[in-house]
């Protein structure tokens, strides 16, 4: 009996520690970046093809650069002068984004009407100079000058822009994707999954191991790392798209205060339980003051955690983040 | 009886043991662990795969959406030269040595990933 044990107990361990895991699928191509989904549980076609498609659809409508045919998008929006019939993801999307950037917290530092400061940025800096301050002034000055009006009637849903900003969904339209996703997989009960939207917008399900957790870790800061499930994880930086003139970085996220395309901080990961939120906090935070981002925490009785990194070193991180090292 | 017993169970115990081992030093032994590939994909489908361990100086025209990227791939490290897109990101990034930095031309929905190695974490942010 004792020798059945003792050759039993080390084969189940030996068996139980073989995970099976599913293949990631190949690499989607949305949201300007790519869009890995892995399941770690049988998930069927189904559901598998209808988070595609919600991704899809959402990245065609939220698409700043290109038109799509047979959907009215975010550039037939920026591009039109009369009011136009939109989807309902776009219309909530847009009034999302508004009332982010009209929380009183946020305000100064997440703004969707910079669409054109980002582009004239972008050229300058694509021709190796940096963005004069008079063109900056100007381009803030419009931004502020734009709104957005809505208009509802049963299943229609009409916008109309006033003033000549470009809105630019960058900010937030991976967060709000996948919130829907996620939506998707709590009504159909599936918990073992991960989502990366690019390197920054994820959501974690559980992993097929004993703990659920996964390792996250910082493609800049290579011996950091956290462990987490069940949460959405979004993360702003100025190591993506950078480009340094005259010794100065300068990154795609734009301070909306200056409009400047340098920011106060290094790279900000938020990691809370609303990836659309998550991304608007990670955006924000990148020129928030780090007592401003103390403060927002409190309002928001400590709902999501912060790791804020500034010069190759961890420049604040929220109490109970467990910043790992190797 | 008894002694004969229990020898004979001893026996079997460490056979056991012993093919138990054998077999986790040759999994161990068996397993790619330095070995890194670089994986191209061009809409979502893989066009080209190189072993960055044989890789001497060689040049790849990867026909993407809009238009080429070209690839140079050298020992142990990949990296886009040139790419007909507006804002070469691509380009931008350099040469990539480790799994987890990526390279996207998102314009040509070209994605290049190097995988193999001791990868050790599930995702990666920045």
């Amino acid at each position: 009996m004792r020798l059945k044990q003792f050759i039993v107990l080390p084969l189940i361990i030996i068996l139980s520690s073989c995970q099976k895991e599913t293949s990631p699928t190949r690499p989607l191509f949305l949201f300007n970046t790519t869009v890995n989904i892995t399941y770690y549980q049988n998930v069927n076609s189904d559901i598998q093809n209808q988070v595609k498609g919600i991704l899809s659809n959402i990245s065609a409508l939220g698409d700043y650069y290109n038109p799509h045919s047979g959907i009215t998008n975010l550039y037939n929006f920026n591009h039109s002068t009369s009011e136009l019939e939109v989807s309902h993801y776009l219309y909530e999307l847009l009034q999302t984004a508004e009332a982010y950037n009209s929380l009183s917290y946020l305000s100064s530092y997440f703004n969707v009407k910079l669409g054109n400061l980002k582009e004239a940025w972008q050229e300058a800096l694509d021709d190796n100079h940096v963005l004069d301050s008079q063109s900056i002034s100007n381009l803030l000055d419009e931004a502020s000058a734009t709104s957005i009006t809505y208009k509802q009637e049963e299943f229609k849903f009409y916008v109309f822009k006033v003033g000549n900003a470009s809105i630019d969904l960058g900010g937030i339209i991976k967060g709000y994707a996948l919130k829907k996703v996620e939506e998707i997989y709590q009504n159909n009960n599936i918990i073992n999954y991960s989502i990366s939207a690019g390197s920054s917008s994820i959501i974690l399900g559980k992993k097929n191991t004993s703990s659920g957790l996964f390792n996250i870790g910082f493609i800049d800061y290579p011996k950091m790392y956290l462990s987490l499930k069940e949460c959405a994880v979004s993360t702003s930086s100025i190591f993506a798209q950078d480009k340094v003139v005259d010794g100065v970085t300068y990154s795609h996220i734009l301070n909306p205060v200056t409009g400047e395309a340098t920011s106060k901080w290094d790279l900000v990961t938020v990691i809370n339980d609303d990836p659309c939120f998550g991304d608007v906090l990670s955006t924000s935070f990148m020129n928030m003051p780090i007592e401003e981002i103390q403060s927002m925490e409190e309002n928001y009785s400590h709902s999501f955690k912060v790791l804020v990194m500034s010069n190759n070193k961890v420049e604040y991180a929220s109490e109970g983040l467990n910043i790992k090292y190797r | 009886m008894k002694k004969k017993t229990l020898r004979n169970d001893l026996i079997l115990i460490f056979s056991l043991l012993a093919i138990i081992i054998a077999s986790i030093v040759a999994i161990l032994l068996t397993r790619k662990t330095s070995g890194l590939t670089a994986k191209i994909y061009c809409q979502e489908t893989l066009v080209k795969s190189i072993d960055l361990d044989k890789a001497k100086d060689e040049k790849y025209v990867i026909k993407g959406l809009h238009g080429d990227v070209i690839v140079h791939a050298k020992k142990g490290a990949i990296g886009v030269i040139e790419a007909d897109c507006p804002h070469h990101d691509c380009v931008n990034v350099g040469y990539v040595y480790t799994t987890n930095r990526p390279i996207v031309c998102a314009y040509n929905a070209v994605y290049i990933e190097i995988v193999g190695g001791t990868t050790v974490n599930d995702i990666e942010v920045g």
